[in-house]
């Protein structure tokens, strides 16, 4: 369906005490540019596309007329349009020029593509906690058309403080660890070379879900990894195998993020390596949503040449 | 077998023009820009900003669910589909503001009752259109939130054609939403964009924004691409780098993404019969956009810009003017560019002055955004 061929990744667990961390010097030494009055959603997706294109190999052709940017997210621009609504509701001030383009989300996609220089497709989309599952759909649609050659794809969450407001705007419980993420994934229609393969993006409802589930693990059962946490349950007590399905464990301890399938989707790539045999090479990410629909993405390792972790 | 197109076979429209399609082809008709203003309290200063509204409903919620009820049923009406097709379709939403005036509206609550406690951006704005869609009228497709300035619409038509193209699915519906909130109106206010009269698209004296209230939707099912109707014969999306806030006026930019727009489509320029141009208005957009035009036409075609009638409707602008672009076209008809009196010589082209027939064939329409989001669409006409 489409290639993997470059990584990028920020991520940081948020602990109440704390303030964020300031990201300025890493996007500076990062970027061609300097760029002024941007906000901290901004930084985040200038820092992860960034490493993304770093980490590129240097033998390959990235025609820049043709390469899409596809921007997903919960909340976008959330502290700087935090900052504009308290402005206008408790001090009666209009925003500012900058802060009110800010609020904008494709306001973080120019930047990004002013810093890189792209002059293709610029995408932003949102699907709240299935943004990854919505731009990753819309990347390889675009890549299957022809229309562009390749998709830099960036799930990214930016977190206000205070945490507890936070935690109430995410809809989570007071004890839920949090976390700022930038995961950027470079995807071609077809690669020489890539770090995997996205082999498909699904929507089910709970019927089709495990019908499509059951006929998957079946054909595949001792290579594929599943990871659905909150559904873990349902699955092993749905599943008309005998054997034991085997679920996913990142191997970084990641705390709960609007994009943290993404994070996921990347853990799995750079971690599980495809020159081990002996680990499955298939993982399954399903997402329930408030409507009791399944988010689904599937990804491989089968297809690896070059396995360079995007570190 | 040739690709199936996207051919548009419902759409519904509420705007400040009318609630319903005659409604709004009958304002255009009668050829006057309009203008309002509304008045936005709370600030340290008071703010007249120009505002055309489409709905009368003072709550947020309210609001934005009554105008999305309106046009699902205007868009649905003529059409027969099976319950799993409606359930299962793809929808592609586009805004710029989402379910901000929600979020606005419950702060504001929020500090009355206990400051406290208030905090701001207490919702998910981008996900109260699709909850509604699902929640009251069973859409349980795959759901994509476009969020690209004015172009937001535009790309997702553009976004429902491919996956119509890719017979990802037999239909797909498109939204364009964009209701009342204050940070947009208080926003454009602050950057001086707001016009104190109708707005002059490409008049010499054109100076600034009326902002629009509105929502369409628009129902399309995979069709040949010769079939009779409006067909999306194809469009292109690029980004343009020059400025956060404009496109490059010497055109160039909007010169690109117009060819390519022609180049996907499978046609030359000479195909095209009529632009719905962008024309905001503004002394920068219609330099850019007047530019362009002259870039890639030889003659540049008749052209006009419809948000004298209905204000700029920012990311809903995309189905809103397509819409009524379409339902022009299919009764032949092509409009005068309202607020246009005087031609601006520095633009060296001018819009429609008169009415004129619109014959069958292909027309252009763009859209351009903030963030330097350039999205041009092409449609044909097959009565």
């Amino acid at each position: 369906m489409a290639d993997i061929i470059a990584l990028g990744n920020y991520y940081h667990s948020l602990a109440d005490d704390d303030g964020l961390p300031n990201i300025k010097d890493q996007v500076n030494a990062l970027c061609q540019a300097r760029f002024r009055r941007i906000d901290r959603f901004t930084q985040l997706c200038l820092l992860g596309s960034a490493k993304c294109l770093n980490n590129l190999s240097p033998d390959t052709n990235l025609n820049l007329n043709s390469t899409g940017l596809y921007i997903g997210s919960r909340f976008a621009s959330l502290s700087n349009t935090i900052s504009v609504h308290q402005d206008m509701m408790t001090k009666g001030q209009t925003p500012k020029p900058a802060h009110f383009i800010n609020t904008l989300s494709n306001s973080a996609g120019f930047y990004v593509a002013k810093n890189l220089e792209f002059k293709g497709k610029n995408i932003f989309v949102s699907r709240a906690d299935q943004s990854t599952q919505a731009v990753f759909d819309l990347a390889t649609m675009d890549l299957a058309s022809g229309q562009i050659e390749h998709a830099l794809i960036g799930v990214v969450e930016e977190s206000a403080l205070p945490l507890k407001d936070q935690r109430q705007r995410l809809g989570v419980d007071a004890a839920t660890p949090l976390a700022e993420a930038s995961h950027w994934f470079l995807m071609s229609a077809q690669a020489e070379t890539a770090q995997a393969v996205v082999d498909e993006v699904r929507l089910f409802n709970a019927t089709s879900l495990f019908d499509w589930l059951n006929v998957e693990m079946q054909s595949a059962l001792t290579d594929t990894l599943i990871y659905a946490p909150a559904l873990q349950t349902t699955i092993i007590e749905r599943a008309t195998l005998d054997s034991t399905i085997k679920f996913y464990q990142p191997s970084d301890s990641m705390n709960y993020s609007p994009a943290l399938t993404a994070g996921v989707l990347l853990d799995f790539i750079e971690h599980h390596h495809a020159t081990d045999s002996n680990l499955p090479q298939t993982l399954i990410t399903i997402d329930e949503d408030q409507d009791n629909r399944f988010h689904v993405i599937k990804i491989s390792k089968d297809r690896i040449i070059d396995s360079n972790s995007g570190k | 077998m040739n690709k199936p197109v996207a051919k548009l076979i419902g759409t519904g429209i509420v705007s400040s023009l009318g609630q319903d399609i005659d409604s709004n082809l009958a304002g255009i008709a009668s050829g006057q820009g309009r203008y309002q203003t509304k008045q936005l309290t709370g600030f340290n200063e008071p703010i007249d900003a120009a505002y055309l509204s489409a709905s009368s409903l003072s709550d947020p919620k309210e609001s934005l669910e009554q105008l999305l009820d309106q046009v699902i049923e205007q868009a649905f009406a003529d059409v027969e589909l099976s319950d799993i097709d409606r359930q299962s379709m793809p929808i592609f939403i586009g805004s710029s503001s989402y379910g901000s005036g929600l979020g606005e509206e419950l702060y504001r609550q929020a500090l009355q009752q206990n400051p406290t406690l208030a905090f701001a951006l207490p919702l998910d704005g981008f996900t109260q259109i699709t909850h509604h869609l699902r929640r009251k009228h069973k859409f349980s497709g795959p759901d994509y939130s476009f969020n690209t300035a004015c172009t937001a619409s535009a790309n997702a038509i553009l976004a429902a054609s491919l996956s119509i193209a890719q017979e990802r699915h037999p239909y797909a519906l498109v939204i364009g939403m964009e209701t009342f909130n204050t940070t947009t109106l208080a926003g454009f206010h602050g950057m001086q964009l707001l016009s104190d009269q109708m707005m002059r698209p490409f008049d010499q004296r054109r100076n600034g924004l009326v902002l629009g209230e509105g929502c369409s939707a628009l129902l399309f099912s995979a069709a040949e691409p010769n079939a009779q109707g409006i067909t999306l014969a194809g469009g292109s999306s690029q980004c343009d780098t020059y400025s956060i806030s404009a496109s490059n006026p010497d055109g160039s930019a909007i010169a690109e993404v117009i060819e390519d727009a022609i180049k996907q489509s499978d046609i030359s320029a000479d195909d095209i019969i009529a632009i719905k141009a962008h024309g905001t208005a503004s002394p920068l957009n219609d330099d850019g956009e007047a530019a362009g035009m002259r870039r890639v036409f030889d003659s540049v075609p008749p052209f006009f810009s419809l948000k004298s009638y209905i204000g700029h409707t920012l990311g809903s602008c995309g189905a809103i003017e397509t819409a009524l672009t379409s339902a022009l076209i299919s009764r032949q008809k092509l409009p005068i560019s309202a607020g246009f009196e005087y031609a601006d010589a520095k633009l060296g082209i001018s819009p429609l002055t008169q009415q004129q027939a619109a014959p069958n064939g292909h027309y252009m329409l763009n859209f351009f955004g903030f963030g330097g989001n350039n999205c041009s669409l092409i449609i044909h006409s097959n009565f």
